[in-house]
């Protein structure tokens, strides 16, 4: 027993020799030692085979999609409201900007909407505003400029800070690393008409509870209820065949660039479930247009804001700009038409003469789009070659009372 | 930004702060290393996956918790090597298995073992064969080992840890870390060498 506690003694000396854990003088004590007893040497040795013998095993790399799951777990949670992850992380100062931006947009918000109203109800004689022509509306930047809404510039002006920082850096964060899935957000506005809006946005709640939103951000005002979230296509569905059965819900699309805007009045389950599975917005905007009718001059104040729909519900804290990269120039260019719906031509030719430059200038044909990585579980070959199928629905719900 | 902050700090203040991107660099950075140590520990390829997941995820969760005295990988492993003793500890519950002999992972090893093998040019058949059989007595002899002291064995002699940095990360005073790896030395030895002199 005693030889045995000695020999692990002496392994115990050896080894932290052999690791460097030993002081100089203990060291050359030891080395002393080992000169005068070839046992001890010879054990040295062992020791030293035995260390290299495990450090030359081979060096398993990591899967590739390791990282791909940590991610994927960490925005499960996410969307399963289980925000306590990023809300840890980010601890006291991610809490306090969400509540300033949060404050922030509530006021652009308020401000767009009296805007809008003092519009629609104080300058009739403009002939562009009013409440029926909110329901269907195309307009180019062109109509926009021949007839300039200086409410709407103003709100503009003053969204700036929020929307166009927000929209331009947030919007199209790129996972710049292969194995970070870009989980592709779809952007559903719908206006929810029904006389009695108190009794909507009971429901409303009701609705959401059910399918589990718990995460919708609501904005109130005297004149509208805005509810945002983000969700799974399937769980949209849900929650627009609920609505749709108690009220008249329209569609709202607008394109930046073109600075188009148009509603679809009265739309319906199928029409809602393919703009809301695409996440590409020239594409939804293509099939919008197929849908509407008549263009006349648009009079929508923002009504969308996806960026704060993501900033906030994805609870990415404040971003830091430097860090977030654009996906390039957004795919705007001639592409082929949609499978079923669009016919057999260009998105842009299909569209009106005065709005095709819009749409086509940005990205050069010998530059094609880079097109994102998409989730694994996005059905792709569902959509046109050039769609952006998307998994995730960011769903804006304007409630209106009348 | 801070400039008094290195290119692994501000990963982490970014963190923090919420940048999932900056998450995701953290992970490249370290997976490789985890991975390996936590598949040296558990011997199977599914579970290590599964480990050095909850691992990272775990960093992330308690990223608030995590002060910086220590360096992020040290937390990083800490939080690793607990989860693969919990997870031996787990197994021994449920079924003894061995880290590869008789599993579904013996097929990978072993191939990963050949390909290593076959790798070796210079190695005639025979060298390749002995290098292969010699992994296998390398893994069944860690085998052997209690999880606690094949922690301390993996972060010695594959991630060439000091005592101290080991101490930290198995959350044990340095004097435990030297009697772990003195045991597990002795251990391996009787498995290892040939020939030894019975103690």
């Amino acid at each position: 027993m005693a030889k045995k506690q000695k020999k692990q003694d002496l392994i115990a000396l050896l080894g932290a020799y052999l690791d460097g854990e030993l002081s100089d003088s203990q060291a050359e004590k030891l080395e002393k030692q080992l000169a005068q007893d070839p046992e001890s040497q010879k054990l040295l040795d062992e020791l030293r085979r035995i260390s290299q013998s495990i450090n030359r095993l081979p060096r398993i790399e990591a899967p590739s999609d390791l990282a791909e799951g940590v991610m994927n777990q960490l925005e499960r949670d996410l969307l399963l409201d289980r925000s306590d992850v990023l809300a840890e992380m980010a601890g006291h100062k991610h809490l306090v900007w969400r509540r300033i931006f949060s404050a922030a947009a509530m006021i652009v918000f308020v401000g767009a909407i009296a805007v809008i109203f003092y519009n629609v109800f104080s300058k009739p004689q403009n002939g562009s505003v009013n409440r029926e022509t909110i329901s269907k509306v195309v307009a180019t930047k062109e109509t926009a400029k021949e007839k300039p809404a200086p409410v709407n510039a103003e709100n503009a002006s003053r969204a700036a800070p929020i929307v166009s920082v927000i929209k331009d850096k947030v919007n199209k964060i790129k996972m710049d690393l292969g194995t970070i899935p870009q989980i592709q957000y779809s952007h559903v506005c719908l206006i929810i008409k029904e006389d009695t809006a108190s009794h909507q946005q009971t429901t409303l709640d009701n609705i959401l509870d059910v399918y589990h939103i718990a995460s919708a951000i609501q904005s109130k005002s005297p004149d509208h209820t805005r509810y945002s979230f983000v969700c799974y296509r399937d769980q949209f569905n849900h929650i627009f065949n609920d609505i749709s059965r108690q009220a008249r819900l329209d569609l709202v699309l607008s394109d930046d660039r073109s600075q188009a805007a148009i509603v679809v009045e009265n739309i319906t389950a199928d029409q809602a479930m393919k703009i809301a599975s695409e996440a590409n917005p020239t594409i939804q905007l293509a099939y919008a247009m197929k849908m509407a009718s008549t263009p006349t001059t648009p009079d929508l104040a923002e009504p969308m804001d996806f960026p704060q729909v993501f900033y906030e519900l994805l609870a990415m804290g404040e971003p830091e700009f430097t860090e977030l990269h654009t996906l390039g120039p957004r795919i705007n260019q001639t592409r082929p038409a949609p499978q079923d719906d669009m016919p057999a031509q260009s998105i842009a030719a299909n569209q009106p003469a005065d709005m095709t430059p819009e749409l086509t200038d940005s990205a050069s044909p010998e530059q094609p789009a880079q097109k994102p990585k998409i989730m694994d579980s996005a059905p792709a070959s569902d959509f046109p070659a050039h769609s952006q199928p998307a998994e995730l629905v960011a769903v804006t719900l304007i409630v209106q009372n009348q | 930004m801070d400039p008094g902050l290195s290119e692994e700090g501000i990963l982490i203040k970014r963190c923090r702060a919420g940048n999932m991107v900056a998450y995701s660099q953290l992970i490249q950075k370290y997976q490789d290393r985890l991975f390996n140590a936590v598949f040296r520990m558990v011997g199977n390829r599914d579970d290590a996956l599964e480990l050095t997941q909850e691992t990272f995820y775990r960093a992330m969760k308690g990223l608030k918790k995590f002060r910086g005295s220590s360096g992020f990988y040290t937390w990083l492993f800490r939080i690793g090597m607990n989860l693969c003793i919990s997870h031996h500890r787990r197994q021994q519950r449920v079924h003894m298995t061995s880290m590869h002999a008789g599993s579904d992972e013996f097929g990978h090893q072993a191939d990963l073992l050949t390909a290593m093998a076959r790798n070796k040019k210079q190695e005639t058949p025979l060298q390749q064969i002995q290098l292969k059989e010699s992994y296998h007595r390398v893994l069944d002899a860690l085998d052997e080992l209690e999880a606690p002291a094949r922690a301390v064995v993996i972060l010695r002699d594959i991630e060439q840890l000091s005592y101290s940095q080991i101490a930290r990360i198995l959350e044990v005073p340095v004097g435990t870390v030297k009697s772990r790896i003195s045991r597990a030395r002795m251990i391996l030895r009787e498995k290892l060498i040939d020939n030894h002199e019975p103690d």
